[in-house]
């Protein structure tokens, strides 16, 4: 079999199994035993044990649980709502009112959270019934949602840039620090967009006449410092223990655990029942996404072993496309892509070919990161297939095609943000270079 | 007649009954195990950033357990994950199918994942009993055998494969059974 | 024949991973493709730099290999990593010679063949603040690759700590770690920037080893052995003369580029060995009593 037909035989295999409704990291691991035995017989099985180790040994994955634990820890102890209402007194007075209360919690979450879905989660669950409640624009409504929700894999910590780095050997602190500029962008981008729909037509964000649970009690700076306290408290320390040294991107993730139990425990409402569910949670979602990281190891060493990640790779070099047209080609490959794979499968599926393939086209590893991210953005918010869309139809009333709509015009915000870090790449690589020496 | 088809339907439902509750059982034991297994990595890696930053001392192990304990949360934790069915799945297919056709595809990919847990189990333990023969061990200050952190794999992979296989069993049963909800 | 080989090393640009790339080309061309070897980099299979010697010894996939830790898996070659106890080409090359038929057993005992043995240059200790002598090791962070370093490091007061090698440059970069040992030729060159000190007394060589499955191996027609045997064996050479060049060249590059080179002091080197010569009994009557007979018979070759 020649190495396009190989390639296309194996990508159209995976996909019918993902229409079937294969889960997804059986899926994977099929497509790549299936890939192993066709090139390189039943004898290299043996060594598949010896790579499902090596890849799940791993201390920088241990970041996975622990900031999927620390979320649902704020998440169950009901302390997303109280920083939804702190930030509600805070920027309501913007255009937009609780839309931008969706954004800048879900760039606050972000900042804590290494997930999308668990960013969606936190600020959705809270704000989409009070969205509803005021009448504000339902399609505007779930889109901030959805779209800020993406802002969990930008801004650091990001599990996405925990698996690239991990799958790529590149430091993660630095993709840490590369994410956060491009992400504040992306928030003010959002922020802005959704100011300018609301002073043209102001019906989109009617000013709450009927005061709800957030109006209700203490409106004063000392109840919106309390609410908002324990999130800045928690935020300082763990990236500040990042920038500043005293822990490495997994270890910060640890320290955000332990200080989100205390701060759950002090400021929210925790209990046996809370606790049970936080971990039961915690170990339900954490291993759904590594197990598309094992599965993804059986494929990768498939690939790799056949030879036919370097043969693709090196086909992809031979194109000699300009970098502009490669980056559109990614984008066409990551969005149709998107649409029946989630973010972790586009990652660990793509990551072992197409690496070796940006040295050939002269891309920086940590800058690609920032795009990928971005790509994977786009594929988390698209149907089928779009597990930000998922988290909104668990908490609201109305239909998928809704959803779609309101999300499209930050689709085309996220490309437009691709399109600034391609033409502006120390966006992304300033911090990184300039990480402070202590 | 009538009496006899009760009799049958009874029993299959005890044995469906059975099958769910072992089902949980297993799932609770191994989220227990991964719970205990986070909690201490959580604990063990803030007790060394203190001990490092306060008390210039490192343990020089922390990041070598955290590493196991990581394979015993993916390993036991996808027993855990396939009972809450929380895999990420693509639905367009299966919502469009009728309730019972859509008990049989689940039935057959039940079967299919069984397999593929099966080959793992079969070679992740074949790994493990070659580390313990050949006894190999980690290059750390612990000198920790392979054998007992490997040895989570075949654990976790095996329980998987139990939950999937008595899964299989009341998927079987429910597709006579005109009451669906011991079926899922 | 088909083969795969495997190294840690992740890139073709570092000398040991242009050795092992020679090594494949070489063997397939001059076998005239009786024997193809496809070459994998570090990193490009999900192999574990700690596991390559399991997986030399599982064939299947793997029968060629460089090992660079293999240490776990044999711990006898532990004895080539004390702190201190080879401080010149001489004694590592002293050392190999009366070590090789016990390594060989061991490595046996797995179904591997050693085809070569070839170390790097020294390991010495580097550190963004003042280091120019042992005593300026106290209270320093520092990042170890082995638990010898480790006893090394804690013997004159440091702290030892363990990084993921992707991780040690954002580390240095914010104090996480004041400093590592490494040579000017191996990840020196990457962090040099972040480094401003090298003093260059070396806790040890690191030794690497060229494995080849044994089953695999005795399979091939005699003159493919030979062949491989002796092209092993040429780019290993190739690879310790190559790199004790470059360590040179680096190192005085590093130097005029404002990096402060200090010399091993006699005193230090003296000091050094009396407070590890204990360590290194220690060590070896953990492992038993043969890895306590070898290392007698090693200190007695190098007259130490
Ligand atoms: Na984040
Ligand atoms: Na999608």
């Amino acid at each position: 079999m020649s190495l396009i037909v190989e390639a296309l035989f194996l990508f159209g295999a995976f996909l019918v199994l993902l229409l079937l409704g294969v889960w997804v990291p059986l899926a994977i691991g099929l497509a790549g035993l299936f890939n192993l035995w066709l090139t390189s017989g039943f004898g290299s099985f043996q060594g598949m044990a010896l790579a499902l180790w090596g890849g799940t040994n791993s201390f920088t994955l241990t970041a996975i649980p622990l900031f999927i634990l620390m979320a649902e820890f704020l998440l169950q102890a009901g302390l997303s709502f109280r920083v939804y209402r702190g930030l509600a007194r805070l920027v309501k007075r913007l255009p937009g009112g609780l839309l931008q209360t969706n954004i800048v919690g879900c760039a606050i979450f972000a900042a804590i959270t290494g997930s999308s879905v668990a960013t969606a989660a936190s600020i959705g669950t809270v704000g989409i019934p009070e969205l509803l409640k005021r009448d504000y624009d339902r399609s505007l409504s779930v889109g901030t949602i959805a779209a800020g929700g993406t802002l969990g894999i930008l801004i650091p910590p990001s599990i996405a840039m925990i698996i690239y780095g991990s799958f790529t050997n590149l430091s993660v602190a630095k993709l840490f620090m590369a994410g956060l500029l491009p992400g504040i962008v992306l928030a003010l981008l959002f922020m802005l967009y959704v100011g300018v729909r609301a002073l043209i037509n102001p019906a989109l964000a009617p000013s709450g006449d009927e005061p709800g649970e957030i109006e209700a009690g203490d409106q004063g700076v000392l109840a919106t410092l309390n609410d908002l306290l324990p999130f800045a408290v928690l935020i300082g320390l763990v990236l500040g223990s990042l920038y500043f040294g005293y822990a490495t991107p997994t270890e910060s993730a640890a320290l955000g655990c332990v200080l989100s139990a205390i701060i759950a425990w002090t400021w929210g409402d925790m209990n046996r029942a809370v606790l049970t569910r936080v971990f039961r949670r915690t170990i339900s979602v954490s291993a759904s996404i590594l197990a598309i990281v094992f599965a993804a190891y059986i494929f990768s060493y498939s690939v790799s072993l056949s030879g036919l990640g370097s043969d693709v790779a090196t086909w992809l070099g031979g194109l000699e496309l300009s970098r502009l047209e490669f980056i559109i080609l990614l984008f066409v490959f990551y969005t149709l892509l998107g649409c029946l794979v989630d973010s972790i499968s586009m990652i660990v599926m793509t990551i072992p070919v197409l690496y070796p393939v940006l040295g050939v086209y002269g891309f920086d590893g940590i800058w690609f990161g920032v795009i990928l991210v971005l790509l994977i953005e786009l594929g988390q918010i698209t149907p089928p297939m779009g597990l930000n869309l998922f988290v909104i139809q668990g908490v609201w009333d109305g239909r998928l095609g809704e959803i779609v709509r309101g999300v499209l015009p930050f689709y085309g915000l996220i490309i437009l943000m691709i399109l600034i870090v391609t033409l502006l790449p120390s966006l992304a690589l300033w911090l990184p270079s300039h990480m402070t020496v202590r | 007649m009538q009496g006899a088809t009760d009799g049958r339907d009874r029993q299959r439902r005890a044995i469906a009954s059975l099958c769910l509750a072992v089902e949980k059982l297993i799932a609770g034991a191994c989220a227990i195990a991964c719970a205990l297994a986070l909690t201490v990595m959580a604990v063990g890696i803030v007790a060394e950033i203190v001990a490092r930053n306060v008390f210039d001392y490192s343990f020089l192990s922390v990041d070598e357990v955290s590493g196991y304990l990581l394979v015993a949360v993916i390993f036991l934790g996808l027993a855990v994950a396939v009972h809450d069915n929380a895999l990420f799945r693509v639905e367009i297919l299966t919502e469009r199918l009728s309730a019972s056709k859509a008990r049989m595809l689940d039935w057959l990919l039940s079967l299919v994942f069984i397999g593929f847990v099966l080959v793992l189990d079969y070679q992740c333990f074949q790994l493990a009993m070659d580390s313990l023969n050949g006894s190999y061990s980690a290059p750390t200050l612990l000198g920790t055998p392979l054998y007992i952190p490997q040895l989570l794999m075949p654990i976790g992979l095996s329980a998987t494969a139990l939950i999937l296989v008595l899964r299989v069993v009341r998927l079987s049963i429910a597709r006579s059974d005109p009451q669906p909800e011991v079926g899922r | 024949e088909n083969w795969n080989a495997y190294t840690y090393i992740n890139t073709p640009v570092m000398t040991a991973g242009s050795m092992m790339q020679k090594i494949t080309q070489q063997v397939t061309e001059q076998t005239d493709g009786d024997l193809t070897v496809r070459m994998h980099f570090g990193g490009s299979l999900p192999i574990q730099a700690t596991n390559i010697t399991q997986s030399v010894s599982r064939g299947g996939t793997i029968q060629l290999a460089d090992d660079g830790f293999p240490y776990g898996n044999v711990p006898i070659a532990g004895i080539l990593n004390l702190p201190l106890l080879l401080t010149s080409e001489a004694d590592f090359d002293k050392a190999v010679d009366v070590m090789r038929p016990a390594l060989e057993k061991a490595f046996a005992a797995r179904g591997i063949q050693i085809l070569a043995i070839y170390h790097y240059p020294q390991q010495v200790a580097w550190s963004s603040k003042k280091l120019t002598s042992l005593a300026d090791m106290a209270g320093s962070k520092m990042r170890v690759s082995s638990p010898q370093q480790a006893a090394f490091v804690r013997a004159f007061g440091g702290t030892p700590v363990t990084i993921g090698t992707p991780e040690v440059a954002p580390a240095l970069q914010r104090g996480v770690v004041d400093g590592v040992f490494t040579a000017s030729s191996g990840g020196a060159r990457t962090w040099k920037d972040l480094l401003n000190y090298s003093y260059r007394l070396g806790p040890n060589y690191f030794a690497s080893f060229v494995l080849v499955n044994k089953k695999a191996f005795d399979a091939l027609d005699p003159k493919l052995q030979k062949t491989l045997e002796s092209v092993v064996q040429k780019n290993a050479d190739w690879g310790t003369t190559q790199m004790r060049k470059e360590e040179q060249t680096l190192t005085d590059e590093m130097q005029s580029e404002g990096m402060t080179v200090t010399a091993a002091s006699a005193e230090d080197t003296q000091q050094g060995v009396e407070k590890m010569s204990s360590y290194w009994e220690e060590w070896a009557s953990d492992q038993g009593a043969p890895t306590q007979a070898l290392l007698k018979k090693v200190r007695a070759a190098i007259d130490k």
